[in-house]
Formats: C-alpha cells, sequence, structure tokens
C-alpha cells in the first residue's frame, strides 16, 4: 500500500494507534501538560484580559465619554449661541468643567488638591452617578443656606480627615461633603491624577471665585444626539459654521484613546513575556516528548518489524503529541479564560475599568497557534529521531547507534514551523516594531544561553577533578553524556533573566525620578497664579524659612494645528513627537532663553523685540515633525489662530523636573492674551508643610502641587507596571522549573542507582545529601551567572538604547534575583532527589 | 541438498554471501561474514549455532531490518537490497511474519489489537475479524480484550504467533520462540506453530538453541563465526554446543 502523507487513510490509522498508546495514561506527559498549559495560559490571559478591558471600553463607550459626543475647549466656555446651536442637533447637552482646586477642611485645618469637577443638571447624560449614603446627585449637590453641597471621592475623605457632613473650604466658599462617591461613570481609574476629585453643581464653582481670567479650566459639552443624528455629521457642520474656533471632538469610537493605547500597548508588551514562557515550556515539551519516546523504543521497533513505515511511526506519535499538546492547550485557554474574573477580583481597583467577563476566542486562537507551533517546533525534533529507532535491538544487544540527527525533511519542516512562530509573533501579537525587537532578542538570548550552557558544561568536564569525591560527583553530573544541565540552564536561566533585566531596568528608572530628579529639581509647582499675584507670591514664598529660588513663568495653553501650514493630521509626525499633536501644549512667551536649556541651531531674539510672530521650539519636537527654521506653526490659542515662524531650536532636560516648554514664544503676540503664571519653588523637606500652608492660606485659587506627590506617584506607577512584568516572567521561571522537574524525574532511575552504588561503597545519607545539594547549587550558580551576563546586557541596551537614559548596574537587583534563582534551583533539585536516598541498595541491585 | 528443495520458480528465501559489520564501541565488528541460504517455499529450517555466531543478524537480515554491506538477498523474489526502508517495510507487512523470544507485544493494545496490527497497517478492511479467527485458532478466544500484562507467557506467545500469521505470510522467522517459556508451555507453543505451519503451506526459518526443536524442522542448518554451514544431523550440533545444552540431546 502506498503511503502519502497527506492520505487521510493513513493519518486515520496512525489516530486510531496513537489513542490505544495513550491508554497508558498520562504520566510521562505531566511535564508536558504542564509546560504548555501555563505557557498557553499566560498568553491567553494575557490577551484575554486586554480583550476584556476593551470590550469594557467598547461598551462603556457612551457612559465613560459621557455622552453620544463630546466637545471640549480650554480655558473658556463656548459662546452660548453656538451652545444653542449644538442644541439643535441634540436631546440633550451637559457641561462639565474640571479644573484642579484646593480644599481646606475646616475642622483639622488640613489642605489638599483636588480634581474638581462642577457639571450641570443634565449631567450625567448616561450612566448614573453612584452615592455612599445612597441619594439623588442633584440632592447631594444643591445648596443649603450659605452652604453649598458636594459629593467626594472616598479617598478625600481620609486626607482630610473628614466624614460625611463634615465641611471643606474651597475658594471663597463652604461646602458641605454630602456624600462619598461609589461610581463616577465617566471616569476611568488612572495612574495619574493630582487629587481626589470634588464633584460640585455648576453654581457651586461659579460662587466659588476659582475662574479667574486665564485659568487652566477645561470646558466639556457632553451631547446626547437627536434620534439620527451622528457624531461625526454634527462636527463637520459646527467646524464649518464656526471655522475659526477650536474646540476637541470625540465620539464613542474614542471614549478612553489614552487608555485603549496603553491597555493595547502593555498588554503586547506582557503576551510577548508570556510567549517567553512558552518558549521556555518548548524545551520541556522537547524534554518530555523525547523521554517518552525512549521508553517507547521496544513498541516503535515492534510496530517497524510487523509492518510500520518509518513515516507511520512518526505519525502515529505525531497525532499522540497533537492530542496530547491541544489537551495542554484548551487546559491553558480555560485557565487564560478566567483573567478577566482573576483581574476584577484581584486588581480591579487598579483597572481602569472592570473587565467585561465571556470568553473571547481572538487570543484563545493566538495562544492555540502559538502552543501549537511551540509543540511543533519542539517535538518534531525526538518525533523525527523516532523512525531511527533500530528494530534490530529486538533480536540482540549489540546495535548501530542510532542517527543522531532528523533527515532533511523534518529539518526542513522544523525551520518552517519556527518560521511561522517568529511571523506570528511579529504580525500576530500586534506592534510589529516592538515584536521584531522581542523576536530578535529572544533568539538571541536563548541562543547565547545555549552557547554559555554548553560551554560551562563542557569546561567543567574538562575541569582537574577536586579531591573531594562529593564535589567530584556533583561536577560529574553536570557534566556527564547526556546530562540535561544544559536544557535546564537555558530554560530555568531564561524566565531569571527577563526577571533580572526587569529588576534592573527597573531600579535605574526608579534611581531617575526619585534619587536623581529630586537634588536640583523644585518642591512645589504652582498654577494658576494671576498676573497680579506674582510678586505677593514670590515675596510669601520667601517669607517662609528653607524655601529657595522661584521661577514664575506665564503660561497659556493651546492646541498645535498646522504645522508649515499643512493641517497637523496631514502631517507624517514620528512617534516620539505624537504626543505634541494629540494633547493641548503649555505655551509660554519669553524675552531670555529658559534656563536649562542648550540652542542648538538659530539664534535666540531680542529681549526687546517686536515685531511678527516668532518662536523657538524643542529641537526633538521640531525633527519629529519635520520642521526647521523658517518653517512655520500655528497654535490655536483662546480661539485664535496664531501661525509663528520658527527661528531657533533648542535641546531641553526635561527630567529635572524645572519649568519648560516645547514651545517658547517672543515678546508681543501673547502678553495680552489672558493668562496666568506658572512657578516652581526650591524647599528644604521641612520647609515643604509651612511652605504649603503659605500660599495656600494667602492665595485660595493658587494650586500647589507637591513634586514628591508627583515623583512617587511616577514610581507606584512603574512598580505597577514592573509587577506587571514581574508577574508574567515569574510564568516563565515556573516553566523553567517544570522543566528541571522533568529533567529530575527522567533521570531518577539513573540516580537511584547512583546512591545506591555509593552507599554500596561506605557513602552516607548525609554525604549523598551533600553531593546532590552541591551538583544543585553548581547548576543554579552556573544558571544565574549567565542570567545575570545576559540579564545586565539587555537591561544596558533597554535603558541606554530604548529609554535613552544613563546606566548605572544594581548590583543589589540582580543580586536578590540570582540568589533567589540559586535557592530554587538547589531546593527543587535536591527535593527531587530525595526520595533516591531512601532506596534500600539490596533491592535495587537485585532489580539490576 | 539446498537445490533438492528448490521449487520450479525458485527458492522462497535466497542468501548469498551477505556480509554484516556493525560500528560499535569498541570498534568494527564482522557478524555475517559470507553467509549463504537458501529456503524453498513451504520448507521449515532450523537454524543452530552458538551464541554470537550470527544467527539472530541473519535473521534480521531476511527480515529485512538490517541492511547487508555485501551480498544479495532474494525473498520471495524481491531483491531486499533494492528495497528503501519503506518498501521494506510493506514487504514485511504482505509476506513476513516474525515470532520472538520475548513475545514483544505492545503493552498498550489487548490481544486483538495485537493481532490486528499488520492487518490494519495492510489496510484490511476485516482486520479485526480475521485477528479474532488468528485468536481461536491458538485458542485465545476467551482472552481478545486482555492486555499482555494480564497474560500468562504461553498466552502472550500464543497471541504472538498469531500476530506473525495473521497476515497469512509466506515466511515465518522464528527466534528463539521458547526461550523464555517453561517446557511445557514451549512444547505448547511448538505444537501450535508447527500445527498452523503445515495448514498453512508456510515456510518457517527457526532460530534455536534447542536441538530437538531444531529437529522438528525438515532441515537443520548450522552457523558459526558468521557464516552457514550446510544442513547438520544432532551429532555436529552438539559438538558446537555447550555441554549442557547437548545434554538434553544424547
Amino acid at each position: 500500500m502506498a503511503e502519502s502523507a497527506f492520505s487521510v487513510g493513513a493519518w486515520a490509522l496512525a489516530g486510531r494507534f496513537a489513542l490505544r498508546e495513550l491508554r497508558g495514561g498520562l504520566k510521562g506527559f505531566r511535564i508536558f501538560l504542564a509546560c504548555l498549559a501555563l505557557g498557553v495560559a499566560a498568553v491567553s490571559g494575557v490577551g484575554t484580559l486586554a480583550a476584556a478591558i476593551a470590550e469594557s471600553l467598547r461598551g462603556k463607550a457612551q457612559v465613560l465619554l459621557g455622552g453620544d459626543m463630546d466637545i471640549a475647549v480650554s480655558s473658556y466656555a463656548l459662546d452660548p449661541a453656538i451652545v444653542a446651536d449644538i442644541g439643535r442637533d441634540a436631546e440633550a447637552v451637559a457641561m462639565v468643567r474640571e479644573l484642579r482646586a484646593l480644599a481646606a477642611a475646616e475642622k483639622s485645618g488640613r489642605r489638599t488638591l483636588v480634581e474638581l469637577k462642577a457639571i450641570s443638571p443634565a449631567y450625567p447624560l448616561f450612566g448614573e452617578v453612584t452615592l455612599e449614603p445612597r441619594q439623588p446627585l442633584a440632592e447631594a449637590l444643591a445648596p443649603a443656606g450659605p452652604r453649598y453641597g458636594a459629593a467626594v471621592e472616598e479617598s478625600l475623605l481620609a486626607r482630610l480627615d473628614l466624614a460625611i457632613g463634615d465641611v471643606v473650604k474651597v475658594g471663597d466658599i463652604e461646602i458641605v461633603i454630602r456624600a462619598a462617591i461609589v461610581r463616577e461613570p465617566d471616569r476611568v481609574a488612572t495612574a495619574f491624577t493630582f487629587g481626589p476629585r470634588l464633584l460640585v453643581a455648576d453654581a457651586t464653582l461659579d460662587a466659588a471665585g476659582l475662574i479667574r481670567e486665564g485659568s487652566l479650566v477645561r470646558y466639556k459639552y457632553r451631547v446626547k444626539l437627536a434620534e439620527g443624528q451622528s457624531a461625526r455629521r454634527v462636527a463637520e457642520r459646527l467646524k464649518a459654521a464656526y471655522p475659526t474656533q477650536t474646540w476637541q471632538f470625540r465620539d464613542t469610537s474614542q471614549a478612553q484613546p489614552g487608555v485603549a493605547r496603553f491597555v493595547d500597548r502593555f498588554a503586547v508588551f506582557l503576551t510577548l513575556v508570556g510567549v517567553t514562557a512558552l518558549l521556555v515550556g518548548g524545551i520541556g515539551v522537547g524534554n518530555a516528548v523525547a523521554n517518552y519516546l525512549a521508553g517507547k523504543t521496544a513498541t516503535i521497533a515492534i510496530l517497524k518489524c510487523v509492518g510500520a513505515s518509518g513515516a507511520t511511526v512518526v505519525r502515529i506519535y505525531f497525532v499522540q503529541v497533537f492530542i496530547l499538546a491541544t489537551l495542554g492547550i484548551a487546559i491553558g485557554i480555560a485557565l487564560g479564560a478566567t483573567a478577566p474574573w482573576l483581574a476584577n477580583a484581584a486588581i480591579g481597583d487598579r483597572l481602569p475599568v472592570p473587565a467585561e467577563i465571556g470568553f473571547y476566542w481572538k487570543p484563545a486562537a493566538l495562544a492555540a497557534a502559538f502552543g501549537w507551533l511551540i509543540a511543533f517546533v519542539f517535538a518534531l525534533w525526538p518525533l523525527a529521531l523516532a523512525r531511527e529507532v533500530p528494530v534490530a535491538g529486538l533480536f540482540r544487544h549489540l546495535v548501530e547507534p542510532a542517527r543522531r540527527w532528523p533527515r532533511l525533511p523534518y529539518l526542513i519542516a522544523i525551520a518552517g514551523a519556527a518560521a511561522a512562530l517568529v511571523l506570528l509573533a511579529v504580525f500576530g501579537v500586534g506592534q510589529p516594531y516592538l515584536a521584531k525587537w522581542f523576536v530578535l532578542g529572544a533568539v538571541g538570548a536563548l541562543l547565547a544561553f545555549r552557547v554559555l550552557a554548553a560551554g560551562v558544561v563542557a569546561l567543567v568536564a574538562r575541569m582537574p577533578r577536586p579531591s573531594r569525591p562529593l564535589l567530584r560527583l556533583a561536577m560529574a553530573n553536570l557534566s556527564r553524556p547526556g546530562s540535561p544541565s544544559a536544557a535546564v540552564i537555558v530554560s530555568l536561566g531564561a524566565g531569571l533573566t527577563v526577571l533580572i533585566a526587569v529588576a534592573l531596568i527597573q531600579v535605574n528608572l526608579a534611581r531617575q525620578v526619585a534619587e536623581r530628579v529630586p537634588q536640583d529639581a523644585p518642591a512645589f509647582f504652582f498654577i494658576d497664579i494671576q498676573p497680579d499675584q506674582g510678586a505677593a507670591f514670590e515675596a510669601a514664598v520667601a517669607a517662609v524659612p528653607g524655601t529657595g529660588a522661584v521661577e514664575r513663568v506665564p503660561m497659556l495653553r493651546g492646541r498645535l494645528t498646522r504645522v508649515n501650514e499643512t493641517p497637523v493630521e496631514e502631517v507624517k509626525v514620528a512617534p516620539e513627537a505624537q504626543w505634541v499633536t494629540r494633547n493641548e501644549l503649555g505655551l509660554t512667551y519669553a524675552t531670555v532663553m529658559p534656563k536649562r536649556t542648550q540652542l542648538v541651531a538659530g539664534a535666540w531674539w531680542a529681549p526687546d523685540y517686536r515685531g511678527p510672530p516668532i518662536i523657538s521650539i524643542d529641537a526633538d519636537i521640531a525633527r519629529g515633525l519635520g520642521i526647521g527654521i523658517g518653517g512655520t506653526m500655528t497654535y490655536s490659542v483662546l480661539g485664535r489662530e496664531i501661525t509663528a515662524e520658527v527661528v531657533n531650536l533648542r535641546r531641553i532636560d526635561w527630567m529635572d523636573l524645572g519649568i519648560n516648554f516645547v514651545t517658547v514664544f517672543a515678546p508681543g503676540t501673547l502678553d495680552a492674551a489672558p493668562h496666568t503664571h506658572l512657578a516652581t519653588a526650591r524647599a528644604t523637606p521641612a520647609a515643604e508643610e509651612p511652605l504649603f500652608r503659605a500660599i495656600t492660606e494667602k492665595f485660595p485659587n493658587i494650586s500647589p502641587i507637591k513634586v514628591r506627590d508627583i515623583s512617587e506617584r511616577i514610581a507606584g506607577f512603574l512598580e505597577e507596571v514592573a509587577a506587571g512584568v514581574r508577574g508574567a516572567a515569574s510564568l516563565a521561571v515556573a516553566a523553567g522549573v517544570l522543566v528541571l522537574a522533568g529533567a529530575v524525574a527522567a533521570g531518577h532511575r539513573r540516580r537511584v542507582y547512583d546512591s545506591v552504588v555509593l552507599k554500596v561503597l561506605g557513602a552516607t545519607r548525609s554525604n549523598l545529601v551533600v553531593g546532590y545539594l552541591l551538583e544543585f547549587v553548581l547548576l543554579g550558580v552556573v544558571t544565574a551567572a549567565i542570567a545575570v551576563v545576559i540579564g545586565t546586557v539587555a537591561a544596558y541596551v533597554v535603558v541606554t538604547e530604548v529609554m535613552r537614559s544613563d546606566w548605572a548596574f544594581a548590583p543589589a537587583a540582580a543580586t536578590v534575583t540570582a540568589i533567589g534563582g540559586i535557592a530554587l534551583t538547589a531546593l527543587l533539585g535536591f527535593l527531587g532527589t530525595w526520595w533516591a536516598l531512601g532506596q534500600k541498595p539490596a533491592r535495587v541491585l537485585r532489580a539490576q | 541438498m539446498t537445490a533438492s528443495h528448490a521449487n520450479a520458480d525458485g527458492p522462497l528465501v535466497a542468501v548469498s554471501d551477505v556480509h554484516v559489520t556493525l560500528e560499535s564501541s569498541a570498534g568494527a565488528v564482522n557478524i555475517l561474514r559470507g553467509a549463504s541460504l537458501t529456503l524453498a517455499a513451504g520448507e521449515a529450517v532450523g537454524l543452530v549455532g552458538p551464541s554470537g555466531s550470527g544467527k539472530s543478524t541473519l535473521l534480521s537480515v531476511v527480515a529485512g531490518l538490517e541492511r547487508a554491506a555485501k551480498g544479495r538477498i532474494v525473498i520471495a523474489g524481491h531483491n531486499l537490497g533494492a528495497m528503501d526502508e519503506d518498501a521494506l517495510a510493506v514487504f514485511r507487512r504482505h509476506h513476513l511474519g516474525i515470532v520472538f523470544q520475548s513475545f514483544h507485544l505492545v503493552p498498550t493494545m489487548n490481544a486483538l489489537e495485537n493481532v490486528a496490527i499488520p492487518l490494519e497497517l495492510g489496510g484490511a478492511r476485516d482486520a479485526f475479524a480475521r485477528a479474532r479467527e488468528r485468536l481461536v485458532e491458538v485458542g485465545l478466544g476467551h482472552r481478545l480484550t486482555h492486555y499482555p500484562a494480564q497474560l500468562s507467557g504461553g498466552e502472550q506467545q500464543r497471541v504472538a504467533l498469531a500476530r506473525a500469521f495473521a497476515g497469512e505470510p509466506k515466511l515465518v522467522l522464528a527466534d528463539e520462540p521458547t526461550g523464555n517459556l517453561d517446557s511445557a508451555t514451549g512444547h505448547a507453543i511448538v505444537d501450535l506453530m508447527f500445527r498452523i505451519r503445515a495448514d498453512r503451506g508456510t515456510t518457517l526459518l527457526l532460530v534455536t538453541h534447542d536441538t530437538s526443536l531444531a529437529q522438528r524442522c525438515g532441515r537443520v542448518l548450522r552457523m558459526d563465526d558468521g557464516r552457514v554451514f550446510g544442513a547438520v544431523a544432532a551429532d555436529p550440533v552438539r559438538a558446537h554446543a555447550d555441554p549442557a545444552r547437548a545434554q538434553g540431546h544424547g
């Protein structure tokens, strides 16, 4: 019967035989299943969680946006005629104003910055504000006598030592806290806020006297569209009707673009770390298949003897591996599917929105594809060697050694599957650029690991044997022919490398944020200083002992609309400069060049310049926007478009947290526009609190932002990101542990025999304990040493090349992780061998 | 002698001047050094000789499991030297049955499935029906669904016999089929094997240390030092066998 690789009959036959073989149980496949399930769970869990959050963002888009569309304006309210015009297409319009303000507790006198939100009666158009104690929102915010009402975020109560019913002073008025906010429908949890929420009615904000000329207030008009209207059509009509108006339109497809982008990127990154776990697990899969097939040589020989071709044998075991891989993958997907539920339960408060529980087939399919490809790549090698099992072994003991390399077609198939794996990683996960570097890094690191591991094992083999027999035994076990040391070093080391790299990157970033910055950074930023308060403000700062220099500059907000007369949406902008086109920017004007900047092209203007608008911009941003000296940039400022010529480029050191602006105007253009001042003040740590009090008592409209709070928040955010990466990397370590467990289990018979022979020769149990411990400590030391080297190189590249930051090796961070790795290896290896120690020599020797 | 057994269509097995050398860690070992052998269709031939004389290797060569460095092997008109590995497997499926000393049943398959393997591999639609008939024939109709571990040694060897004869091969090779059995069971197995062989007219090449067993074949050949020597009577066998084994044939 001619057999074709694609013959249905041949595969059906192989399937029948494979199922019979599987009756033997899953004993040899526990590690195989665990490796695949773990890796697939990691990949599908991350993807499922990201999809569940995206789904939640999509499903709640109207609620999160606060309407069918959102029209945002900075610093001033829309003309009532325009609002009325918007109302033509709408069923309802709600206005929301947001600003930072200072709240002072009446009783305790404590003060803090709050994110104040004032709402018109129509708010919320969608969803519901839930309060505790339960009450209608309008009732909670309504004035009663001379006092106003507010609902606040729970954390404000703790921060100011308040209870429901207590009073806080905001601006010129007193506000009674009537309720805590349980849920604010249009708010997502973000790492960066300047304070807890204080929700008040429109009239309350007006009465507080906080809004003055140029105050940093964001006006949002939420629109519930009339039946049959579309957000896009309304936006187009309004843009055409009011061509000079600057506003930002968002519809439900962009409800939380920043959050969606972050979740997306972070998910890609974690998915790739999950793929690392799967790759490491692949080594376990390969080892498990090889060990299983090593126990099947007799069966394979019998099958060949009674007429099974080599291809049939490979097919039988291929089908078996495929069935088991599918089982492992299914377990992994089932585990991964619980991720949204687990995340809601465990870290629900740190998710931007609660994950939408459900089954997401896309991440499941991606994880399954990764699982199958990795199982294929790693299992095919031992499978291909199964066809080389010498049948003559059934007749006699002396047989020629089988081939050690698979035949060419199998090698081609392995290479093809590996290529498919790379393509899937690069194009399947999203963000091919990041994925491409990940694949290069992962392949490079695995190869480096393999080479270094083989080198170390070879070195141990060639080292002069020490006279101490136990150390000699340990070294011999590491380097004996067929030792799994190299595979264990690679698989355990890969996860350890990621952990070490993450630890080093985190330490470097944290040092930038928490150590280097505060030494020459200001203690406070002060916003919303009215120009006429400038001198008094500086005097108030100077009056507090322990304070230092004050820097104060004018500030307005504006949006970049055109570059060289081309609308900014049509300009091709480099990724690192895109934030300039996406967000509203702070703008300033200056006579002299700001401190901490360096002129790299052009010349600074004369202090008494009076002429057409000219600007200075950041050199990196200029490159990203494709603009140079002589080019023009158009900003929309307070509803007016200002086109200015670029006359010089500066290089700015952003890391010192001083005041700096991408765009600085020459005098004469913005001076007359309503604006406020932004100031920084230096202060010793002891002077921070008195300075805060002095300024907030004297100037209720000025909002102080503590730099230490920001750096702590950034550090906290970094810690959370790092925790996520560490979580994913721990799965890679767990996969490595599985490989180690598999290797220990596979070597068990040999180890029992070794221990029995050594006992016969006079070794005590404690001798053997020390010997085995030594072996696994050696293995751990070698693994950790290689992981430190490769992890440090990886972290160095990421810190210096990707983040363009200064590098410092942090021995403590690397050492702690390395020692953890050594301890884990020694402990697990030793536990795995413990049973071998208890074997009675006579019984084992009789059985030989 | 050999010529007298050849039928008009030529011998079923024609092995001439076969050399096999194996590479081992201790260097090259010349296992067969010009072995020749001819079996006529329907003939039963016993192959005796001391350990290491090359009997099992010759069996491997005839089964197409081992490649000869030199020489020619023609079985049922097929030149094994000209066939690739897969063609040899298909050849075994259709023309050969093998009985081993250690039974070599697949532990994860029950008796019926073990017997059906060659039939299934050959694509027979009635593989299980035929396998059942064979097992009934060897007296194991009541043990069809038992696994090897649930069967005695004698029963396992009966399953192996049923498997070897399942595809109604022209040639059955038996390598020490009673070596792992007690003498009563061994006798029963041998009786069964010879009965089935006779019923079907199957050609049998039997490798054994047991001269009395070899004597049940129509012809006995002796192997020594990688070569096959002509037909022997009991005495020459005894001359080359170790004294302990020779005693049984005194």
